[in-house]
């Protein structure tokens, strides 16, 4: 495997291996006994923190479209509902990493992956691509996450 | 050799009406309470450190009890980064004094504090008389101004300088040995207290949040101060992000009553605009 990409989220490096595709959505694809697994990438997983617990709303055979919602994830500094990176058939959920969520943290590019799809996952990013794409959104992304920690409980608009 | 205790009464802010008269109660039951000096200050967060109060502060000698609408840890941190020496509650090993910081909250009954009073104060040991202290026991005029500034818990900050990164207003600095620095409490963001939540200690208070948890309070959870990423999560486009970060920035401009921080939202609105999207 080549070198990983390096993303620079202020000083903290998220890694990005160089043998697997990536979706907008902060989630890595990269095939496995004919299907497709995924997982969060690790700048999705710096920006949840130690990750605690997670549910999936979809079982294995559900048919899935990208961008739907498929599940929950919470984690020390924050929480998200998870979303589908392909459109196609779930067939496998990992109970390794339902078990021990902290996998995640520890093993995300390989023990930690959630899902494995019957999809292609030819259409998601390159390695390159997906950190241009981190390297734009990421001024807005902190924008984003700064406006929302900055709201008072009184300025719900 | 007279054990007197000095006890410090931080001023609510007009805001904190609920517990004003519990002030007013607590200061005439201790003035001339035997073995007690009274000082009566204006908001003790709302103090400049380099100010005249607080350097009377500064120079009492003894166990210090403070009485504030703060949290105590809010207090206590306030009255360290000011300066003020001295361990939270019990005396610490290196035999400095203790400050005790007994928080007026609304429905408190002061006959109860009163006796948490006496109760340190027996078992107090001052080293001498305490100085008149530069307060007065009469209620004591406003500060001119309301401050919103970081208080730093340094016992649980681990300097990891997160914050440094996070705020975008140059509130935070290193000093000579790499740690972090209150560089310029008075350039943070009224009402925002986002470096609060990103803090992986919990370290820092704003002592007049609503959220007790970012003011202070111990038994309050950093549970609630999750960030929700569902909305970077779902993939969204960067203009679509932008979007929605104009239209939340445009709705808070509008409903602002702040010229200032209506000012910085014009200036990120066309900020972006700027940037072509």
């Amino acid at each position: 495997m080549s070198r990983p990409l390096v993303f620079m989220m202020g000083k903290s490096p998220a890694i990005l291996p160089t043998d697997r595709r990536y979706a907008r959505n902060h989630m890595w694809a990269s095939p496995a006994d004919g299907l497709v697994r995924v997982g969060l990438s690790a700048y999705a997983v710096r920006l949840l923190g130690d990750v605690h617990h997670l549910d999936w709303a979809v079982e294995p055979g559900a048919e899935v479209a990208a961008g739907g919602q498929i599940g929950y994830v919470e984690a020390s500094k924050a929480t998200s509902d998870l979303y589908s990176p392909l459109t196609g058939r779930i067939a496998q959920i990992n109970p390794e990493v339902l078990a021990q969520p902290g996998l995640m943290n520890t093993n995300l590019y390989d023990r930690g992956w959630l899902l494995a799809f019957h999809a292609d996952a030819a259409g998601l990013l390159s390695p390159e691509q997906y950190l241009a794409h981190l390297e734009a959104a990421w001024p807005l992304a902190q924008r984003l996450l700064k406006g929302q920690l900055g709201r008072q409980p009184q300025d719900n608009l | 050799m007279p054990e007197n205790i000095s006890v410090i009464l931080s001023e609510p802010r007009p805001d904190d009406a609920g517990v004003q008269a519990l002030a007013d109660s607590l200061a005439g039951r201790l003035a001339g309470r035997p073995g007690l000096s009274l000082t009566r200050v204006p908001n003790l967060y709302d103090l400049e450190p380099g100010g005249p109060v607080m350097e009377s502060i500064r120079r009492l000698e003894g166990d210090l009890v403070v009485l504030s609408a703060l949290y105590p840890r809010a207090t206590f941190w306030t009255l360290k980064t000011a300066g003020v020496s001295g361990c939270l509650g019990e005396r610490g090993e290196s035999d400095e004094r203790a400050i005790w910081c007994l928080r007026l909250e609304p429905g408190a009954d002061a006959g109860e504090i009163l006796g948490q009073i006496d109760r340190i104060a027996s078992r107090a040991h001052a080293a001498a008389t305490a100085p008149a202290p530069g307060g007065q026991p009469v209620r004591p005029s406003a500060p001119a101004h309301q401050r919103w500034y970081p208080v730093i818990d340094r016992q649980r900050c681990s300097g990891c300088l997160e914050c440094l990164n996070f705020c975008l207003f140059g509130v935070y600095g290193v000093d000579a040995a790499g740690g972090l620095l209150i560089e310029q409490p008075d350039a943070c963001r009224a009402g925002c207290p986002a470096c609060s939540r990103i803090c992986p200690e919990g370290a820092i208070m704003f002592p007049q949040h609503v959220d007790p948890a970012i003011a202070g309070d111990d038994k309050a959870s950093l549970e609630g101060l999750k960030l929700d990423l569902s909305q970077l999560f779902a993939g969204a486009d960067p203009s679509v992000m932008a979007a929605v970060e104009r239209d939340r920035a445009l709705a808070e401009a509008r409903t602002s009553e702040d010229s200032q921080r209506g000012d910085q939202l014009d200036d990120l609105v066309d900020e972006m605009d700027e940037m072509d999207l």
